[in-house]
């Protein structure tokens, strides 16, 4: 009996600190205590002697989402590459868990050392879409931080934002008191230099962000003032600090070759969404889609070598124990060297005993040929975007595909044996017709019929239509449309649902309008929309990309408390002689273009991919670096 | 070749789900490159179990999982690789190869805890328990000859009595420590007769007229046992 109870002596109740023991008496009261904890592989915890620097670095979603954001796993790598820095995480608590933080006292803490946010140097926040806004502001008042820049004290930490959102840092102006614009790889390390020079030479908290405007890339909101004009446009956006930029470029990684790559990824206990091993193989795209904001502000692009992407599968391989890889990037089948990469890539994973994910490949014999290879006799699906019903349309936003590529693309999946197809449209695109709407059916359907004339019956076959709602985004050339309204998109929802109605293996999938309108007025709205937030917040609004905590009223009232008109962002035909909120920040594209776009658009002319010949948007020039594809 | 693998699961391993082991073991698995066993079928899965998964929140010194390997391996390079990646909290401390063609997991039949019953309450006041009270509350549970408790059937949602006193081999005081005392107990666990400790606790709660919620309490699992032919309990790792 003895072995049994030979532990006993060891005490059971490890110091521990306050903080932590709060934590541990109440986390288990709530739903996935693991997304609490931290201590995952690969996790960075550094002896806190050598630590001099420590940054809180969040993700404003769920842990399982937060956790599978790639930006977040690079910056962190980025960050505790520097021996005297500990960078650490920072999720949303969830509702259930929020609730006993605030009642409990525990406030908004990081994963890898269980230190309160509030006792860190910086509190960086990554926008990565409008609707963690709300998450953002209640994770600053979770931690206990005053919420506006302008009202923190001394020794309060910095909040500093980052992300795609951040092209257009006015909504959050109000409650960042620095702002990274563009690829944050290079210039964190920067912004630490600062850090590490400003605390020992003991200056004032203007004086950090001082130093950190002249570097590049960094906005500080406080810097700047804005006026409105009687009608609720920008009349004048002026600096106050002289030695401030006009214009904040964004920041980009020139070497993408060489830049720093998270190889040993923190890997999650619990699942999250996306559960494996990333390698993102360029960055950039040279379509040119005019809706699509990736596709402007990522430019140029960029490419990992083939080695380079091996090696890192290899090592993240070895490093995680993943057994699933995917590659990242906005078109796949855009690679310069895809067949070889993708044959290299199956025959590491068919060795190694790992699936492998090819996402947004093109439609064409190789790449039937390696999904076919790659999901075998268990196929899932295979998902094709036209994101518009006519040829018409599809030549006003630029997206050069045609119904031919699609049908044959449907026809030979079939043949080989699939099943499920899913279809990707946009509606309340600029210039749309209803026509426009029927020609989805009309495509949904032919598909359903080529599938006939080869299985002699729908059968099997499963096609999902889904549509979203087209939401204008800042530095597109789409930037200046008015959105639909929710009565309008509804409209249209009902007029593709009635098409595609009588046939029964089709699905219609939607997303919901109040949605889409509170994402087009964040996406471009002015520093005014910082009161909606903060009143909103105040009301309860936070995950607002969930459906099931989405509550629409509770902003309608932020907006009429504040006294703020949300058709004014989202619904108004904006001019190209106005002030726009983002004016001041550059994407290295220039404004011209998107007129120039935008006026093609119109005429219904295309613009050619930037692989057939450079378009001239500027970006080479504006950011002093050599265009791969159009070698300008 | 087939293992049965000891483990620990210390510190904040305590809130890893079953699921979320089973995920970790196989991730470190792949990262060391011991290749497991496939199952035959449509949808063939690794060889790999955990015997008796352990409550969230509990730690544990006598976790065990069994594996079925590819490739041989002596079972000291098996603990050296598994040892080199897994976070802290998870130790690997012995492995032996099954020779039997049996699932050891089947066999266990009791598991022994320790159970530390903290000095100070969670609300911070200082009177959650005192050693004579928590010395008779142990007595008197030990004589009882039934103790009825209600369980809720998770399937049914029913609440059903049970008589929790014979799943209870045996419970004992052990010591005070500096900011808890400990109980050792051995418990019925397994598929024919098994208690949840947790019921164990809340009773002595009720005996010292302590509220469960207020009370800080940290139970360990030290080992799992199966039962020899004579009737006489041997821990796991034995087995061969």
């Amino acid at each position: 009996m003895c072995t049994a109870f030979c532990f006993a002596g060891i005490l059971m109740f490890e110091k521990k600190t306050e903080l932590e023991r709060k934590i541990e008496n109440n986390v288990m009261k709530v739903q996935k205590p693991a997304r609490y904890i931290g201590g995952e592989v690969n996790a960075v915890i550094k002896e806190s002697d050598s630590v001099n620097h420590r940054i809180a670095f969040c993700f404003p979603e769920k842990y399982e989402i937060g956790m599978s954001n790639l930006g977040l796993q690079i910056l962190y790598k980025s960050l505790n590459d520097i021996s005297a820095v500990q960078c650490e995480r920072v999720f949303a608590p969830d509702v259930d868990f929020e609730e006993i933080m605030r009642k409990e006292g525990i406030p908004l803490y990081t994963m890898e050392t269980k230190t309160a946010v509030k006792d860190c140097d910086i509190f960086a926040i990554s926008l990565g879409y409008e609707m963690l806004y709300t998450n953002a502001v209640n994770l600053i008042n979770l931690a206990g931080i005053n919420l506006k820049a302008a009202d923190r004290s001394e020794d309060e930490p910095f909040v500093i934002m980052g992300g795609t959102c951040t092209y257009n840092p006015e909504p959050m102006a109000d409650f960042a008191d620095a702002v990274s614009i563009g690829e944050g790889e290079e210039v964190w390390p920067e912004i630490v230099a600062e850090l590490d020079k400003w605390k020992k030479s003991g200056g004032s908290r203007k004086e950090f962000l001082k130093a950190l405007c002249k570097l590049d890339g960094i906005y500080v909101p406080s810097f700047y003032d804005v006026e409105y004009n009687d009608d609720g446009t920008i009349k004048s956006f002026t600096k106050n600090y002289s030695e401030a930029p006009d214009t904040i470029t964004k920041r980009i990684i020139k070497d993408i070759e060489n830049s720093v790559y998270p190889t040993s990824p923190v890997v999650p206990f619990m699942s999250t969404v996306h559960d494996r091993s990333v390698a993102e193989i360029f960055r950039g795209c040279t379509r040119g889609c005019r809706f699509c904001q990736a596709g402007m502000i990522y430019r140029p692009i960029r490419e990992r070598s083939r080695e380079k992407v091996r090696k890192i599968v290899e090592e993240q391989i070895n490093n995680t124990g993943y057994d699933e890889i995917s590659l990242l990037s906005l078109s796949t089948g855009d690679y310069s060297d895809v067949e070889n990469l993708v044959t290299d890539l199956m025959s590491f994973c068919k060795r190694r005993d790992v699936s492998l994910s090819l996402p947004s490949l093109r439609l064409d014999s190789f790449s039937f040929k390696v999904m076919d290879e790659i999901q075998g006799y268990k196929k899932s699906g295979l998902t094709f975007a036209p994101e518009a019903g006519t040829q018409r349309l599809r030549n006003i936003i630029n997206k050069d595909i045609s119904e031919e590529e699609i049908l044959s693309a449907a026809e030979q999946a079939f043949e080989l044996g699939w099943h499920n197809i899913k279809l990707y449209f946009m509606d309340g695109l600029p210039g749309e017709t209803d026509e426009d709407l029927i020609g989805i059916g009309d495509i949904a359907e032919k598909i359903v019929n080529i599938y006939k004339s080869i299985h002699g019956k729908t059968g099997r076959l499963n096609v999902t239509v889904s549509v979203s709602n087209f939401v204008p985004k800042p530095h597109t050339p789409f930037q200046w449309y008015p959105q639909d309204s929710d009565e309008e998109f509804d409209r249209k929802h009902k007029l593709i649902k009635e098409r595609i109605k009588p046939m029964k293996c089709v699905r219609l999938q939607y997303h919901d309008s109040e949605t889409s309108f509170l994402e087009g007025v964040l996406a471009r709205g002015d520093r005014k929309i910082g009161r909606v937030l903060e009143e909103a917040v105040r009301l309860g609004c936070k995950f607002d990309g969930w459906r099931e905590s989405f509550n629409m009223e509770r902003w309608e009232k932020a907006f009429k408390n504040t006294g703020i008109d949300p058709e004014f962002y989202a619904r108004r035909q904006w001019g190209y002689d106005e002030i726009l909120p983002w004016d001041h920040i550059s994407t290295g594209v220039d404004k011209e273009f998107f007129m120039k776009e935008n006026e093609k658009a119109l005429k219904g002319e295309i613009t050619r991919d930037c692989r057939k010949g450079c378009n001239a948007c500027g970006v080479n020039v504006n950011l002093g670096i050599k265009c791969e594809v159009c070698n300008n | 070749m087939r293992f049965l693998v000891k483990w620990t699961k210390e510190g904040n391993m305590k809130y890893i789900s079953h699921l979320d082991i089973m995920r970790l073991f196989q991730r470190a698995l792949k990262r060391t490159d011991i290749k497991l066993k496939y199952s035959e079928g449509y949808s063939p899965h690794p060889k790999m179990s955990i015997a008796q998964p352990l409550s969230l929140g509990y730690t544990s010194l006598g976790e065990y999982i069994e594996l079925e390997t590819k490739e041989d391996f002596s079972t000291d390079t098996i603990i050296e690789r598994l040892n080199s990646a897994m976070p802290p909290g998870v130790l690997i401390t012995r492995c032996t190869e099954l020779k039997e063609n049996r699932k050891v997991s089947a066999l266990i039949v009791a598991a022994s805890y320790t159970i530390g019953l903290g000095k100070t309450g969670v609300d911070g006041s200082d009177h959650a328990v005192s050693e004579n009270a928590l010395v008779s509350a142990v007595e008197n549970f030990v004589k009882k000859k039934t103790i009825p408790v209600e369980k809720l059937q998770k399937k049914s949602g029913k609440v059903t009595e049970v008589d929790i006193r014979p799943m209870v081999r045996s419970l004992e005081y052990v010591s005070e420590e500096e900011d808890c005392f400990l109980l050792k107990t051995l418990v019925d666990t397994g598929s024919n007769s098994n208690i949840n400790p947790e019921l164990i606790t809340s009773k002595l709660c009720e005996y010292m007229k302590v509220l469960r919620e207020n009370l800080e309490a940290h139970t360990r699992r030290e080992e799992m046992f199966a039962e020899s032919a004579d009737g006489t309990l041997i821990p796991l790792y034995l087995l061969k």
